[in-house]
């Protein structure tokens, strides 16, 4: 009786992705119990191209205002600030993902154009001081 | 002969920049930046299964500069070249490995090579370590879009008629 033999490699990536499937079904659990804590404040940072642009404690926001940022080859990104929340309004980018990732208010994943080099990260600062972060009424 | 196969892997290329420009303009599934369903790379995985890793390659690389051309602007080429080809590359290591068969975790490979190759890019764009937490979003998805794109690839090669070899 002639013996199939059975390419070792279709185990191999199996059990591969399975592990990559678990890691990331734990990854995204760990993730999301991280991001239930809502104790102390919710600040932005706006990086264009890895340069820090903008710190926004989004907590300390009374009114709704936009703000334009032009980065390289004139490509512009219009971000909207609302108390407690921020979101991309508008970009010029083909896409538009970083429009339709709407508005977060506490530190998920950040919102990202890619095309335009823009990431607003999002962190939670237990206990933030006045005199640390620059004072956004008078922008 | 070589007029008739540059007209299939002409042909090829059409079907896959209009797959492509389908899928562009299909509303994203989740709004998370990098997650969709690549169904442009059904046409790469069907040609590098019937022909080669070369014909696979013409197509691919004349497919994205076209869309770039078409829909993109100059970065989205350094994200869509770094994908394609990483994923390109791991597919025709993974075929190799598994003698053709069992296509779908060929598409699978190739699709965590092309999240994880334009993870790395956005990483280098950006430099903000906050990027990665994308990571774990992007091997789930490659896991959901690869096994669907594979299955795709797998039924579109049993209709295919094997006249259409070059």
């Amino acid at each position: 009786m002639k013996k199939t033999v059975k390419n070792p490699w279709i185990s191999i990536f199996i059990i591969v992705i399975s592990i990559l499937l678990m890691i990331s079904i734990l990854w995204i659990a760990q993730l999301a119990t991280h991001f239930t804590g809502t104790n102390g404040t919710v600040i932005a940072h706006i990086y264009q191209n890895g340069k820090l642009l903008e710190t926004i404690p989004l907590s300390w926001v009374q009114e709704e205002y936009t703000f334009t940022i032009t980065g390289e080859g004139d490509c512009q990104n219009i971000i909207c600030v609302k108390p407690g929340s921020i979101g991309m309004l508008e970009a010029d980018c083909p896409d538009q993902l970083c429009v339709k990732q709407g508005f977060y208010d506490r530190p998920t994943i950040p919102i990202t154009c890619l095309p335009n080099g823009l990431v607003i990260e999002l962190t939670l600062e237990k206990n933030v001081s006045d005199d640390k972060v620059p004072d956004i009424i008078s922008y | 002969m070589r007029i008739q196969k540059l007209t299939i892997l002409a042909l090829f290329t059409t079907l896959s920049l209009g797959i492509y420009a389908v899928e562009a303009a299909l509303p994203p599934l989740v709004p998370i930046p990098g997650i969709k369903l690549g169904l442009a790379n059904i046409i790469t995985l069907a040609l590098l299964h019937r022909y080669g890793c070369r014909e696979a390659l013409l197509v691919l690389i004349a497919r994205i500069l076209l869309s770039t051309l078409l829909f993109g602007q100059a970065m989205s080429l350094l994200y869509s070249l770094a994908g394609g080809l990483c994923c390109l590359l791991m597919m025709f290591l993974v075929s190799q490995l598994l003698q053709n068969k069992l296509i779908f975790i060929t598409s699978i490979m190739g699709a965590l090579a092309h999240n994880m190759a334009q993870l790395l890019v956005a990483f280098a764009i950006t430099q903000v370590a906050g990027v990665l937490v994308y990571c774990p979003f992007l091997i789930l998805s490659s896991l959901i879009t690869g096994l669907f794109t594979g299955l795709c690839c797998h039924f579109l090669l049993k209709y295919l008629p094997a006249s259409a070899a070059p």
